[in-house]
């Protein structure tokens, strides 16, 4: 539920965060290929595996909003 | 241990976890998708609490109404609105939140229209209330025109929410930053596309799948807004606005 990463909502707690180096609790999602914040363009995981599972639930989304349109018009049969 | 009561109770409990939390994060903010995302929660939950409520302690007309209007018809519009009001922050947002509330206000009164005519003569706590609402509801030709109105709503809901969550995990991954975010948006979506499957289940007979569907959902959907929502160190929040800016130029 979050879009442009220039907005801050993070929430009050990144207010709070100190200044010097810390580390976010989701560092484990980092593979030794990225760094800091940033992906690496070498990291399988987010260069194939998660765009492909985009593009997976962008089908399904779709195919979901047609059957829910097919009920609306009547060819999926209302039950 | 019996599956219609805890799996709804457990759902109820994460969802009443997550509303509170992002209802905080509204009255800290006092930023609009925070309060449309809690109120779209807390109807999910509400829902969610109705099913545990049907399978412990038995039928209620008011508990009844709670399920179908706030579980069935609402809650993913105003979640996914949510997420509209978040990624898109212009005048044409404000015509499509007063398009939802009167579209909730009308929905309102189709519901309140079909609650005398509600038939629970056949109902047994056993099953789902997934598995006999078509029995207690009259048909869509008798009158229970609000059953009409659940695809409009939901697909309105799937759209802002899946699109958006995976709209956003794609703008992350091509700027190549913040990949909490990117897996957190992925779990959202994923999240969101576990209910809309279940529900679609259901639409089909198989009214079964709702409650894991349901947590399923609590589940990722808390997950990823943890995720997406953790707070970055001062050393990666200027490296990702950095990157961003550049990407966008």
């Amino acid at each position: 539920m979050r879009g442009d990463p220039d907005r801050s909502d993070s929430g009050p707690e990144a207010e709070r965060a100190p200044s010097g180096p810390s580390r976010s609790p989701y560092s484990w999602l980092r593979s030794k290929k990225t760094s800091g914040s940033r992906i690496s363009s070498g990291s399988p995981l987010y260069t194939r595996v998660l765009p492909i599972l985009i593009l997976a639930m962008g089908v399904l989304t779709a195919a979901l909003i047609l059957f829910a349109a097919g009920v609306i018009l009547g060819i999926v049969p209302f039950r | 241990m019996n599956a219609n009561l805890v799996l709804p109770f457990l759902s109820s409990a994460v969802m009443l976890v997550f509303t509170l939390l992002v209802f905080q994060r509204w009255l800290a903010r006092r930023k609009p998708h925070f309060l449309f995302w809690a109120i779209g929660l807390g109807m999910f939950g509400a829902g969610s609490f109705a099913e545990a409520y049907f399978a412990g302690v038995g039928w209620s007309p008011a508990i009844f109404f709670v399920w179908y209007f706030f579980g069935a018809v609402l809650n993913a519009a105003w979640i996914g609105h949510g997420t509209l009001m978040l990624l898109f922050r212009r005048r044409w947002t404000a015509i499509v939140t007063g398009l939802l509330i009167l579209g909730s206000l009308v929905a309102l009164f189709l519901m309140l229209q079909v609650m005398p005519r509600l038939d629970a003569s056949g109902f047994t706590a056993s099953l789902p209330i997934s598995e006999q609402y078509r029995e207690i509801m009259p048909p869509v030709s008798d009158g229970a025109v609000i059953r009409l109105t659940t695809p409009f709503f939901n697909i309105y809901g799937l759209l802002t929410l899946v699109g958006g969550a995976l709209w956003s995990a794609w703008l992350f991954l091509r700027k190549l930053v913040l990949p909490n975010r990117v897996v957190g948006n992925v779990l959202i979506a994923a999240g969101a596309l576990s209910i809309g499957l279940a529900s679609t289940l259901t639409r089909l007979g198989y009214g079964g799948y709702l409650y894991l569907g349901e947590l399923v959902a609590a589940l990722l959907m808390f997950a990823g807004f943890l995720m997406a929502a953790a707070p970055a160190t001062e050393a990666e929040r200027s490296e990702a606005t950095a990157s961003s800016v550049s990407a966008a130029a």
